[in-house]
């Protein structure tokens, strides 16, 4: 018997409020002095009804103190949580037995349910309603991931809310998601016990696999390193591993997996370039996997190889050689001469171009330049000036689209205005063709690159003519790009050539109130020039009354050369006779930059300098004198580093891909970068500028951690100072390039004093490579680090974690569920409330006790005796 | 159906004189009024455990009172496991009613939108983006070689349209330590770093101005004390294992066995010793015995965490007895192994620590230290933690059951089981007292602060005293005791006027 609310085996009542029992003592007390006195009083009657009333309030203080009693073992409510995730796939059957086994020892009002779980679980049966493990196989799971934890809230989500629960856990506790301590301790906090039953370890024979391919993430040049690779199987198999590099044939080593089912590989590599190096691994096998996972895997690692940082100079001159040459090992070549592959560019930690007009390298030098920048974290600096920085650069395509400026005049308070009437011809000779296109396909382009090079405040119409003109975008503030762009692939040449009545129709826009307004008005004539005497004759009094600017491209050889040329220049324009109509589009976006005006600003001035790695030596008392520089303004995104003192970017920078570029508009190498490079800190700045912006493969500033987890990656950068405290308060941001060549920019959080980290999504398999910088909020501590990481997309994990299982069963205070051996033997009785039974007693015998009074009392009236409630003396 | 109410920080955000808490409560109770006297209705709070409050009539007066017993908590809310739960075989509800400050769509990083916004579910939205600033953040670190010294970062988090300017202010137990004034702009965070000589146990980080919400405005940290490992070293040791020992600032090296020890080191043990302290064995070397390259397994371990082990060759020292995790492995046989799974920590080195270039390499020390920090279970228990999170610590065994105080002095329902003390109820912020046998532990409990919030969350400003969860549980209390006691009074009674009457008589 228990007098706690607790119980013990064996225990046949217990009391839920045992301190009430002091009562019978009491009672006791009571009962023999009213015993006494009534033997004393020869009260024999009245000792009948004493007893009952001690009856009675015996009953009472049982009832009080809570009285149950045993009635059986405790039913229990069991859930099962059963892993079928593809770690345990060879264990599957076993488990299901072991369920079965489990639920045969159930007893009577016993419940049970089952769980399935993978990535995410589902109730297949629930509590009460599972009799056969086996024939639970209608759920569809996700079998690539586990998560316990979710599986076991949804297990103590189901059971009931009251009662003797327990879940039992079938899983080799290899999670990938989740935290399953985390619910154990909610489970505990429940008193949910939680039994772990792991599957026998034979069963969970691993389809063999590699498991990891290790590697130093930064090596020197030239400095040997080991790749080494570790593979789980079963024991005594053979199988080959190979190692491949991004070039050159696979190493591979055959193996036999070891009694404790490993095997290791491994290759000395060595690399004589910088760079980054991805390494591909794989196993392969001679027979099929039996588990149908397929004979093949495949991990990798990847390699940042470092040395003295080398540049590639591009271009006629060489002013910044020479100031490199101490900090770079410095290669030089003439623009026509820069490798048309990536591969050819993988050794340069930066590449300069100075003096080079962008059209000089052509589509396959611009797309191995951009591969290398983007994809290996390699640096452009671009030293402009007003011929290299021009229109030609289009923003969004070619070398244009690596800048961080664009190098049209943008609108603005500072921009001038611009009204514009492009008035091309297509008529039936714009037919002709030319490199197998029509004349009017490059009249098309040349509108649209037009379009490209006006900003959209500024006003653009556009008229097509044959023998008459046709609007195809009126004169308006504003123009929509995209439109004109759909009305111009409608044009189609054809019909003869009448000049005169199109360039009238411009002038009439250009001569209304509104557009009259505008500093700059001009009309743009693309024609190939085959018009009669009479409308030429006409064209030119127009002109000539009208005093606007005409410009003219003519695509007519040297037919109307010299009138045309007289026209525009009597205008104050130009005029252009291309040879080639394909040169064409770009004159056209040339001459419309030129007659936006502003393109260049030439006047004294001294910029302002933002703080920034590059111009540390930069102070405000040290910031040089410029005499001009090519205007231009900031992508979004980028930085302006060097300002003007209208605030135009003298030097631009941002990350492009894993790379970073920079651009200075005021040509360093000639008058207005004059009194600057004469300065003192000159070298300095180009040294920092191409420093920045040039690959670093290591600082000893930064220590890069790269942690791959089930799902992601977690990646930590510890900033310790030389003085053992912590660089804190830094701006630590990263670039992630993923095996799809997409890049994403990351902030890192600082996380605790001197450590910065952030967790990257994975899914996609391939190496993954993340450029790092580390700015302190006045510049003054920089830091760069480029890592890499290879992601297999193999999450699964062999074994039993029976660390993190012993831990949930711990924590719950469970068991281990061994063999067949069931953990629902031992189970407290169930005890039954007894209180009912105690007041109806005590009820019924009060009842009793007033009924047999009244029957003495009626029975002695009868007789003539007194009843019992009269004392005999009284009577006497 | 099943009502569930948002009780998180943000849900505490004053505005127009009453909290956002408040306003929904007064949706509930309009809702309430709209439904049919007899639906069955479930009161689910979405704090970090969903649970149900009280199965009622829409009618039941019991259930506007669970609904008026319901505080805001400084825990983070946990919506979509609310209305999984809701759904669930338990409840089953087949119409679920939200009242949050979020919108379904914040939820859909975490869970699947139609789980969480489907046909049977209905959001009601309270509130309007607030002018708020909370620290978001505190973080400590020792100095690398001057342990007397630590770095503490906070982090202030604005979450209004505003620019802050504020002090913030660090306390040391009751003393200040330090104070900045700060400037974040509009929806922006900023960084604080201060660094503290000797510091308490208990450092405090306390934002100052008035806000939409005052209690994220208070921030906690406690820095347990840098503890002393005691080895027992077992066996000849070897030169380079005693100069990894003796380059650790924490460990005191005993050879006695009498001597109190926390962990045992054994080198060229073929057997576990006996005891209780947990074991770092080295096995003893075989010999003749070849050399391997080490590599590591795809298992994170914190005994190889920064242990750069790949390539390094070791000699390897022989079989071992030990069936745990292999952590390394040596020319196809394991090389490290650790076992977790019983009453002891257990890690087996089978490698010869005092030949090959093992011993030799900067891998060495380290793992030996990573291997003292695992066996003496530092870091093991959590002093920071966020409202809701439960609370998991190995204290070992105790002589007395160990209690939980929480911030207001009440203690909180806990677990003890095998050495481990869990408690789920951490959802007021504040420090937490652990009475154990050794003496009180102190933990920090901190609000769970929404960085993103859209609305400007943070933890309830008006409170009722005590605990903010308040349990609507016990809203029927059972009488059988009081009435059999009456009735046993009633009967004593009329005994004794029944025998003083026959005297009398």
């Amino acid at each position: 018997m228990a007098l706690r609310a607790g119980w013990n085996e064996g225990d046949v009542v217990r009391f839920t409020s045992p301190q009430y029992l002091i009562l019978l003592l009491v009672g006791c007390a009571w009962l023999w002095q009213a015993w006494r006195r009534a033997h004393s009083a020869h009260e024999r009657r009245g000792s009948r009804r004493h007893a009952a009333r001690a009856a009675i309030a015996v009953l009472l203080i049982l009832g009080a103190a809570g009285l149950e009693i045993a009635a059986g073992p405790t039913a229990v409510s069991v859930m099962f949580v059963m892993d079928v995730s593809d770690s345990v796939a060879g264990a599957r059957a076993e488990m299901s037995r072991r369920v079965d086994a489990m639920l045969a020892q159930l007893q009577r009002g016993d419940r049970a349910g089952l769980i399935l779980f993978g990535a995410e679980p589902i109730i297949e049966r629930s509590v009460g309603t599972l009799v056969d493990a086996n024939a639970a196989t209608d759920a569809v799971v996700q079998t690539t991931a586990t998560d316990i934890e979710a599986a076991l809230r949804l297990a103590r989500s189901a059971l009931p809310a009251t009662g003797l629960r327990r879940i039992v856990l079938l899983s080799d506790g290899q999670q990938t998601r989740g935290d399953a301590l985390r619910e154990a301790s909610r489970a505990a906090a429940n008193g949910v016990p939680i039994d772990i039953a792991p599957p026998v370890e034979a069963n969970l024979a691993p389809s063999p696999v590699l498991t990891r391919v290790s590697a130093p993430p930064v090596v020197g040049v030239g400095e040997p390193f080991q790749i080494s690779l570790l593979a789980e199987g079963l024991p005594g198999e053979a199988a080959v591993l190979s190692i491949q590099g991004e070039s050159g044939e696979p190493a591979t080593q055959h193996v036999r997996f070891s009694p404790n089912g490993v095997a290791t590989a491994a290759q000395v590599i060595r690399e004589n370039q910088p760079g980054v190096y991805v390494y591909r691994a794989g196993l392969s096998l001679a027979r099929p996997d039996p588990l149908g996972a397929g004979s093949e895997t495949s991990d990798g690692a990847v390699v940042v190889v470092s040395g003295r940082p080398r540049v590639l100079s591009v271009g006629p001159l060489r002013g910044v050689d020479r100031l490199l040459s101490a900090s770079f090992t410095v290669n030089h070549i003439s623009a026509t001469d820069v490798p048309r592959s990536a591969a050819a560019l993988a050794s340069y930690d930066a590449v300069i171009l100075e003096g080079v007009r962008p059209d000089v390298l052509d589509e396959e030098q611009t797309a191995a330049l951009t591969r290398h920048i983007e994809t290996r974290g390699s640096g452009l600096v671009v030293l402009g000036d007003a011929t290299t920085l021009d229109a030609t650069i289009a923003p969004a395509t070619g070398l244009g689209r690596l800048l961080p400026i664009d190098v049209r005049p943008r609108a603005g308070t500072r921009a001038p205005e611009l009204a514009l009437v492009v008035v091309f011809d297509k008529s039936g000779s714009m037919d002709d063709r030319v490199g197998g296109q029509a004349k009017i396909e490059y009249a098309r382009q040349g509108v649209q690159r037009v379009l490209d090079a006006l900003p959209a405040t500024d006003a653009l119409g556009v008229i097509a003519f044959d023998n008459a003109p046709t609007v195809i975008a009126p004169l308006a503030i504003g123009h929509a790009a995209r439109e004109i762009s759909e009305r111009l692939r409608g044009v189609a040449p054809i019909g003869s050539t009448a000049i005169a009545p199109a360039v009238q129709r411009a002038i009439e826009w250009l001569s209304t109130d509104e557009i009259g307004r505008i500093p700059r008005r001009h009309v743009l004539l693309v024609t190939d020039g085959r018009s009669s005497p009479a409308d030429a004759a006409r064209l030119q009094a127009i002109v000539k009354e009208s005093h606007l600017p005409l410009s003219i491209i003519s695509l007519g050889g040297n037919r109307d050369q010299e009138f045309l040329q007289s026209l525009a220049e009597s205008t104050g324009a130009r005029a252009y006779f291309p040879q080639d109509a394909r040169a064409l589009p770009e004159l056209a976006a040339r001459e419309a930059t030129l007659v936006a005006g502003g393109r260049l600003v030439e006047e004294p001035f001294t910029p302002q300098g933002m703080p920034h790695p590059i111009t540390v030596g930069l102070t405000n008392g040290r910031l040089p004198r410029l005499g001009g520089y090519v205007v231009s303004a900031a992508k979004p995104g980028a930085e302006i580093v060097l300002a003007s003192h209208r605030l135009d970017p003298i030097l631009a920078t941002w990350r492009y891909g894993l790379g970073k570029i920079a651009v200075y508009t005021a040509d360093l190498d000639g008058p207005w970068s004059m009194q600057f490079r004469s300065s003192e800190v000159f070298e300095p700045f180009v040294r920092d500028m191409v420093r920045w912006v040039a690959r670093s493969t290591s600082d000893q500033s930064f220590f890069v951690r790269i942690q791959k987890r089930t799902d992601h990656a977690e990646l930590i950068v510890e900033a310790p100072r030389v003085d053992s405290s912590y660089a804190s308060l830094l701006e630590v941001r990263a670039s992630l390039r993923r095996p799809s060549g997409d890049t994403e920019h990351l902030r890192l959080a600082e996380t605790m004093p001197g450590r910065y980290a952030t967790s990257v999504a994975v899914s996609e398999p391939g190496p993954y490579i993340v450029a790092i910088d580390g700015r302190g909020r006045d510049s003054r501590f920089t830091a760069q680090e480029l890592r890499g990481f290879y992601w297999s997309g193999n999450t699964e994990r062999h074994g039993t974690n029976t660390a993190l299982l012993s831990r949930v069963r711990d924590v719950t205070n469970g068991t281990t569920i061994d063999g067949d051996s069931s953990a629902f033997a031992a189970r407290p009785p169930a005890f039954q409330d007894a209180r009912p039974w105690i007041f109806t007693a005590a009820f019924l015998l009060f009842l009793i006790e007033i009924l047999t009074a009244d029957l003495r009392t009626v029975s002695g009236r009868h007789k003539g005796d007194a009843p019992d409630s009269i004392p005999r003396r009284t009577a006497a | 159906v099943a009502v569930i109410l948002d009780t998180s920080v943000s849900m505490g955000t004053v505005q127009n004189g009453e909290t956002r808490f408040d306003v929904a409560r007064a949706q509930v109770r309009s809702l309430l009024d709209r439904l049919p006297g007899g639906t069955r209705v479930f009161l689910i709070p979405a704090d970090p455990d969903p649970r149900v409050i009280g199965e009622f009539r829409a009618s039941d007066a019991d259930l506007a009172r669970a609904v008026s017993s319901l505080r805001v908590t400084d825990a983070a809310a946990q919506l979509h496991r609310a209305i999984d739960y809701a759904r669930s075989a338990r409840v089953g509800a087949s119409r679920l009613y939200v009242f949050s400050d979020v919108f379904s769509h914040v939820f859909s990083d975490v869970a699947p939108a139609e789980s969480i916004s489907g046909p049977d579910v209905e959001w009601f939205s309270v509130g309007v983006p607030a002018e708020n600033a909370a620290i978001s953040d505190i973080s400590w670190r020792r100095s690398m070689n001057r342990p007397h010294e630590i770095e503490v970062l906070v982090t202030v988090l604005n979450q209004g349209v505003s620019a802050l300017n504020a002090d913030l202010t660090l306390t040391t137990g009751v003393n200040p330590a330090g104070r900045q004034r700060v400037s974040v702009d509009p929806h922006a965070a900023a960084k604080y770093s201060f660094l503290l000589t000797d510091p308490a146990l208990t450092i405090t980080a306390h934002l100052g101005g008035d806000d939409a919400v005052a209690s994220d405005n208070s921030r906690s940290l406690v820095v347990p004390p840098a503890a002393n490992v005691r080895v027992l070293l077992i066996g000849e040791g070897g030169y380079f294992l005693e100069k990894a020992l003796s380059a650790h600032p924490n460990v005191t090296v005993v050879s006695s066995e009498s001597a109190d020890h926390d962990l045992v080191i054994c080198t060229g043990c073929r057997e576990v010793p006996a005891g209780t302290a947990d074991v770092l064995m080295f096995t003893p070397p075989a010999p003749g015995a070849d050399s391997f390259a080490l590599v590591r397994t795809s298992v994170e371990h914190p005994v190889t965490d920064d242990v750069d082990l790949d390539g390094t060759r070791a000699v390897v020292a022989g079989s071992g007895t030990l069936d745990g995790v292999v952590i390394a492995v040596a020319g196809g046989s394991p090389a490290i192994v650790a076992d977790d799974s019983g009453a002891r920590r257990i890690l087996e080195i089978r490698l010869d620590s005092d030949n090959g270039p093992f011993p030799l390499s900067t891998a060495f020390p380290l793992l030996i230290a990573n291997a003292i920090g695992w066996l003496s279970h530092r870091g093991d228990n959590r002093t920071i933690l966020t409202a809701g999170e439960p609370l998991q610590w190995n204290v070992g065994v105790q002589r007395q059951t160990p209690v939980v105080v929480a911030p207001d002095n009440r203690e909180v329902p806990s677990r003890f089981a095998n050495g481990i003390l869990s408690v789920a109820d951490t959802r007021v912020a504040g420090l937490y007292r652990i009475r154990l046998d050794s003496g009180d532990q102190t933990i920090a409990v901190n609000p769970a602060v929404r960085i993103d919030s859209e609305s400007g969350g943070g933890p309830a400003t008006p409170r009722a005293a005590g605990g903010r969860i308040a349990a609507a549980t016990a809203i029927r209390t059972d009488l059988t005791v009081a009435l059999a006691l009456a009735s046993l009074l009633l009967l004593a009674v009329e005994w004794r006027c029944g025998q003083a009457g026959t005297r009398v008589m």
